[in-house]
């Protein structure tokens, strides 16, 4: 059984100028509730500036980042950022951000001791800060002395985070309003029911904490080519912490071999072992019905929003038409 | 000589587009987009304005690379290249020292040359290596900037006073490379300029730069004196006041901004093209004033009328 979802559109910075500008003009008329940005490290586009050109090209779309890495821009930046794209945006922006991608953090030497103290820290001084406060803060990733923004009132900027751990999501539970989520369908189910009860247990309605899935959704039906979704599948299986894949069921030496390649060679060479159990459970592919009944699944165990992409190859945007056509017919039209 | 105006000063990005967009109908060359500690993050402001304007150019900056990493000040300039075409330039400087140190960057003006200046060569590469126009300039006072500055594409050189400029230009007289582009960025106010520091807008920018000043340039003017007392009045105030300015005088003050009538700016900007200056950016509180870029527009069509 589903429960009510929206679609939105996924892009990251890596993706080329041409492919993003189509997203953000196309974005309102798809009928995407969102188009969330997901920032690689130090490659490609700058989000900030991708984020702001899709507010400008778009009108009713919402869109935010998803994720932004804390961990690699001054806390000062990011509460200056999230004014000007709220301003930009008229209030379309939802600042996404986590503590980043394995993957992505160790090849740029960043460590962080405690990851979920330093989450939650930096949504609080961002608050405090967006509130038009003046903070003395210091913490592992920042430090901030008698710091303000001095904007003329308090802005409201809606904090998704995007999480793993079961730590994090008792986090997004408590002090967040929504979650980006991706993995499995097992470990969707399990981590959705965990931000649920941390909600509860904060006193707050759960149904107040949007819960977005992001898994790379590869429609094969566009001549996507099989090859590019057994990379995708190899580098997030390469990103995916053991606490995740405690929860699933799937054959862990084939796991481990995939991860030890992506880490000495590359997601290309990684890809050579993702079979076809692995490529269903890490990712939503196959033709448009297989694709929104896989949708209606996960809006079934309590998601509200499910991001299509990347990759983004074959016709994708053919493809990415004819899924919101499925799901629109599927809804009666809209 | 490039005219050009800095923005995004405390404006909200409404004042700022309409600004921007007055400036380029009216024929101003260049409109320049402040960063911290500004509010408002400077690149994406850069990209508002690139939708909304045709002609003029957009500078970025000032920048400071000890806030940002050099890869992501030439991602965010390569995206909008990319973007909106090749209408960008940026300008880059070690920032304000003590806005730096409240959110946690705090080093030696030393240091923060030296960091600036390694950045400067690495950004200038990497975004001409990434086959982008971007002219990248150097915001220079002290000896040591203005020098460092000859390896950028040019310098926007943060003085106003013509003796103080001149001075300046010695340092790098007969080393200036063909193409260099020769810029002033002084704090402006276009007006009736009567009563200097009660007109808080113009005598706390002036004060400002009079206090950052750097030790050579106030050693080689003989400025050491009359800064002790009002640094030491904003070390514990820890922000500019009316007793910081007083403490300055009016006469004095003068010196760090240009301050006065239209007709009085046609002669300064006489003196400045004969110096051999290529462009000038009007720092705030010019672009900050509600009717601050129509003025600039008036005044540069009578400039050129004449």
């Amino acid at each position: 059984m589903s429960g009510s979802y929206e679609v939105s559109i996924g892009i990251t910075t890596h993706m080329g100028v041409n492919a993003t500008d189509w997203i953000a003009q196309n974005s309102d008329s798809l009928g995407a509730k969102s188009v969330w940005i997901g920032e690689d490290i130090a490659l490609g586009q700058e989000t900030f500036v991708l984020t702001a050109a899709t507010l400008l090209q778009s009108k009713k779309t919402r869109v935010g980042t998803g994720i932004i890495p804390v961990t690699v821009h001054n806390i000062s930046t990011l509460a200056r950022v999230g004014v000007t794209l709220d301003e930009i945006g008229a209030g379309r922006f939802a600042f996404g951000f986590g503590i980043g991608g394995i993957q992505d953090l160790e090849k740029h030497g960043i460590h962080i001791k405690k990851p979920v103290s330093e989450l939650r820290e930096s949504v609080k001084i961002l608050r405090r800060l967006w509130a038009g406060e003046t903070v003395d803060s210091s913490s592992e990733l920042f430090s901030l002395r008698g710091f303000g923004l001095g904007q003329s009132s308090p802005v409201n900027i809606p904090v998704f985070l995007g999480v793993r751990g079961p730590q994090m999501l008792k986090l997004v539970g408590t002090i967040a309003d929504g979650v980006i989520l991706s993995g499995p369908f097992d470990y969707l189910r399990n981590a959705i029911k965990m931000v649920d009860a941390a909600a509860n247990q904060a006193g707050r309605n759960k149904d107040d904490i949007e819960k977005v899935v992001w898994v790379p959704t590869i429609p094969t039906f566009k001549g996507i080519q099989e090859k590019v979704a057994r990379r995708v599948v190899a580098l997030v299986i390469a990103d995916t912490p053991d606490a995740v894949l405690d929860m699933l069921t799937v054959d862990r030496n084939k796991v481990n071999k995939i991860r030890e390649t992506v880490a000495a060679s590359s997601p290309k060479e990684g890809g050579k072992f993702v079979d076809d159990e692995l490529l269903d459970v890490f990712s939503i592919s196959g033709t448009k019905e297989h694709m929104v009944n896989r949708f209606e699944d996960i809006a079934g165990i309590g998601a509200t929003e499910i991001v299509l992409g990347p990759p983004f190859s074959g016709d994708w945007r053919e493809a990415l038409i004819d899924i919101f056509a499925e799901v629109d017919s599927r809804r009666g039209g809209r | 000589m490039r005219w050009g105006v800095a923005l995004n000063v405390r404006e909200t990005i409404t004042e700022t587009l309409q600004k921007a967009e007055h400036a380029d109908r009216g024929g101003i060359d260049q409109v320049w987009i402040t960063d911290f500690p500004a509010l408002r993050y400077a690149p994406t402001v850069a990209a508002a304005i690139a939708e909304r304007t045709k002609s003029c150019r957009i500078g970025v900056g000032l920048v400071s690379p000890l806030l940002y990493s050099s890869t992501q000040i030439v991602q965010f300039m390569s995206t909008l290249a990319d973007s909106y075409g090749e209408r960008f330039d940026l300008l880059l400087g070690p920032g304000d020292k003590l806005a730096l140190a409240r959110v946690g960057i705090s080093y030696s003006s030393k240091i923060m040359v030296e960091k600036t200046t390694s950045a400067l060569m690495e950004i200038k590469q990497r975004i001409s290596e990434a086959g982008h126009s971007c002219s990248v300039f150097l915001g220079a006072q002290g000896p040591v900037m203005i020098k460092a500055a000859l390896k950028a594409d040019g310098v926007l050189l943060n003085y106003s006073d013509l003796e103080m400029i001149e001075w300046a230009l010695n340092q790098i007289k007969n080393e200036i490379p063909a193409g260099f582009q020769l810029g002033l960025f002084p704090p402006t106010y276009v007006g009736d300029c009567q009563d200097f520091l009660s007109n808080e807008s113009i005598s706390y920018s002036a004060a400002m730069v009079a206090i950052g000043l750097s030790r050579v340039v106030s050693n080689s003017f003989g400025f050491q004196n009359r800064l002790q007392t009002a640094r030491g009045l904003m070390k514990e105030h820890g922000q500019m006041r009316m007793d910081v300015v007083n403490s300055l005088g009016s006469e004095f003050l003068q010196r760090f901004a240009f301050c006065g009538t239209s007709e009085q700016l046609h002669v300064y900007m006489k003196a400045l093209e004969k110096m051999g200056f290529t462009s000038i950016v009007f720092g705030p509180p010019q672009g900050i004033r509600q009717h601050g870029v129509e003025i600039l527009v008036n005044a540069k069509s009578i400039y050129y009328a004449d």
